[in-house]
């Protein structure tokens, strides 16, 4: 075989072999270090996620919305106080248009 | 081209190959053929096995309110050794905090090497704390994450019980412990020199917890709090005990104690004479029985029943004839002596049983009492007679209420719950309305429902009614017994009312229970108009019509105090 045939067909398919694999290293330490960053987001998102959610169960609280009823100057009413009205649904159920019942069509399929 | 510029060009050429295959068979040879035992050394150096708890189950009410949550929070501590300046540290966190700095620096000098300087940080806290420590350089700083246990509704406390970062010590977080905590993860990771995770080898998770939606509804039990907060301080009481039941499924919708007792769920385990809201029982089983109607008439003796030699039946107010729901509606314990004796003790202590007394509803809270029911061997007439009323016998609260639902629904006795439904990742289960026993007849149900109105409209549950609403219920006044002798306490007592409303359609029973009131002494003075005050505001939260025509300017006259023009 003539040496640059030799060179060629074996010396070079050897080290690209070899450099491929150095290289495909490298990227697994990379993307480990990608990997855990992103698990270390998602955790931080979680917890943030978690303080939202307590807040929002916070502000509902009949407690918290007491007090700011007191300090609008309201307070529990009697009973009767109350006029209950026997509307029909469809008098104040918002109705869908025909897009948003495709869209929904489609995402259920 | 010049030869000697092509063979140099050539050599140089053949040099760079020859470094590079140098090169790139070095990293050949540490990275694939000597892998093993580089990361053999390098796992035993940066190879750790961490475990991680996830957070505790999430606990809601009936309508998914978040009543308990598990958040991260962080404890800041020091190494004393590590840390270069004090005074810094501490100038950020007095600036940060707003806590003295000299404390602060008292505390490190005080301090070893480990120093907890201030616990359960909140997120915000710590994200601003470790920035500003960041940017000042200082050194020597631990942030450790823990859980902690919230309740943002700050109500249902004693339902909920409390739990520490590893288990659940009291009430739901004890008994539901298994499913609420928090899972265990257990990883392998390769942390490189700077301490950054490099990789995650292995991960263990064990089962995630399950969230448990209880029966509650958050604003009855908020409601419920309230009232019996101010109740029990209007009447000086010991203690006062609100349970709310749906009549229709016999879950509770509230259940609540003041002062709070996060040890002993009172509603379940409290246990008192029932007195005279347990002459409904009686009355129910005698109707059922045909042992009276009501057009029979029952001799009151003047208030004074000399029953035997030693002992003398009393009642509050001397009468003579009363019809049947006289005797009812005034409360009479003799004309109620009476009826028992004509009812016998078999039946009577039957339909006890029947009604859910001296048996445990099976919560699976640890306190649950079964209360106390005499065996029926051991009853002799003066016990047939004194149960009549309600004396010689120990209920809790949760029997009494559950007594009364079923009467509400028509004589069934209704399984009572607190736990709605248990989430899990896999499956959800539900539970609902159970059937233990039809106890009386629809139509013995409703007399007693008809007579139970009369209690409220013309006896002593007036402070119970409600304007525009049928209520049905009864109030009851009991001698408290001293625990150590057994004998009943003078001038101390234990007054209650039960009922259900409306009448027509009965949605929801209310008990309320005030342990030694010493203001007022009648439950129709103490606890009726707290039965009326949680009533009124379930009706305006739930949208209940009224059931009765009444006159609208008269009513808002009446709660308002001014003219009401039309």
């Amino acid at each position: 075989m003539k040496r640059s045939a030799y060179f060629h067909k074996i010396i070079l398919p050897v080290l690209a072999l070899l450099f491929c694999a150095v290289t495909l290293n490298i990227f697994r330490v990379k993307l480990g270090y990608a990997i855990e960053r992103t698990k270390k987001e998602a955790a931080k998102l979680s917890i943030e996620n978690d303080y939202l959610a307590k807040k929002i169960a916070h502000a509902r609280s009949p407690k918290n919305l007491e007090v700011y009823a007191a300090s609008a100057g309201l307070k529990y009413p009697e009973p009767y106080s109350i006029v209950i009205i026997d509307a029909p649904k469809e008098t104040y159920e918002k109705k869908r248009g025909w897009l948003s019942a495709l869209f929904s069509k489609t995402n259920k399929s | 081209m010049n030869l000697s510029f092509l063979s140099r060009a050539k050599h140089i050429f053949f040099i760079l190959i020859f470094i590079s295959a140098a090169a790139g068979f070095r990293l050949f040879w540490l990275q694939i053929i000597s892998h093993a035992e580089i990361k053999d050394i390098g796992e035993k150096e940066f190879k750790k096995t961490v475990k991680e708890t996830s957070p505790r189950g999430r606990i809601y009410d009936c309508c998914g309110e978040i009543l308990a949550d598990s958040i991260i929070v962080w404890d800041l501590a020091v190494m004393k050794k590590e840390m270069q300046s004090p005074y810094s540290f501490c100038s950020v966190f007095s600036q940060i905090l707003g806590k003295s700095e000299n404390e602060c620096l008292q505390k490190i000098k005080k301090g070893k090497n480990y120093i907890k300087i201030e616990k359960s940080l909140e997120m915000s806290v710590y994200e601003k704390l470790s920035q500003a420590f960041k940017e000042k350089s200082v050194k020597g700083i631990l942030f450790e994450p823990h859980q902690k246990r919230i309740y943002p509704q700050e109500t249902a406390k004693e339902v909920i019980g409390l739990a520490n970062e590893e288990k659940g010590l009291t009430a739901a977080e004890l008994v539901y412990d298994e499913i609420l905590k928090g899972a265990l993860k257990r990883k392998e990771i390769i942390k490189d020199r700077r301490g950054e995770t490099v990789f995650t080898e292995k991960e263990l998770e064990t089962q995630k917890p399950s969230e448990i939606f209880l029966s509650l509804d958050s604003k009855i039990q908020f409601f419920s709090e309230e009232v019996l907060k101010n109740y029990v301080e209007k009447s000086a009481a010991d203690l006062g005990i609100g349970i709310v039941q749906e009549v229709k499924t016999g879950k509770i919708a509230a259940m609540a104690s003041w002062p709070q007792n996060l040890i002993n769920l009172n509603g379940l385990e409290w246990v008192y004479e029932p007195g005279s809201t347990f002459k409904t029982i009686v009355l129910s089983a005698a109707l059922e029985e045909n042992v009276t109607d009501e057009n029979d008439y029952y001799y009151c003796e003047n208030g004074a029943w000399k029953f035997s030699p030693k002992i003398t039946i009393r009642d509050h107010e001397p009468e003579k004839n009363l019809k049947l729901n006289e005797v009812f509606e005034k409360s009479s314990n003799i004309g109620f002596a009476k009826i028992g004796l004509k009812l016998g003790t078999e039946k009577l202590y039957l339909y006890s049983k029947s009604f859910g007394f001296g048996s445990a509803y099976g919560f699976g809270f640890p306190g649950e009492s079964k209360g106390i029911l005499k065996d029926l061997k051991n009853y002799k007439q003066i016990d047939t007679a004194v149960s009549s009323f309600g004396h010689s016998i120990a209920a809790t609260p949760i029997q009494v209420i559950n007594a009364y639902t079923a009467i509400a629904n028509g004589g069934i006795l209704l399984k009572p719950y607190l736990i709605e439904k248990i989430k899990s990742e896999e499956e959800e289960k539900t539970f609902s309305r159970t059937e233990i026993r039809k106890v009386i007849s629809a139509e013995t149900a409703k007399r007693v429902k008809n007579l139970l109105l009369g209690v409220v409209d013309r006896g002593t549950g007036r402070n119970a009614s409600i304007i525009g609403y049928s209520v049905a219920g009864k109030t009851g006044t009991s001698n408290k017994i001293d625990p150590k002798t057994g004998k009943y306490v003078e001038k101390k007592n234990v007054t209650s009312f039960c009922g259900f409303f409306p009448a027509s359609d009965p949605q929801y029973s209310i008990l309320v229970v005030l342990d030694n009131p010493k203001k007022f002494h009648y439950g129709g003075e103490t606890a009726a108009p707290a039965f009326k005050e949680i009533a009124k505001r379930i009706i305006n939260l739930k949208n209940i019509k009224p059931d009765r025509d009444f006159n609208y300017k008269q009513a808002l006259q009446t709660s308002y105090g001014k003219n009401i023009s039309d």
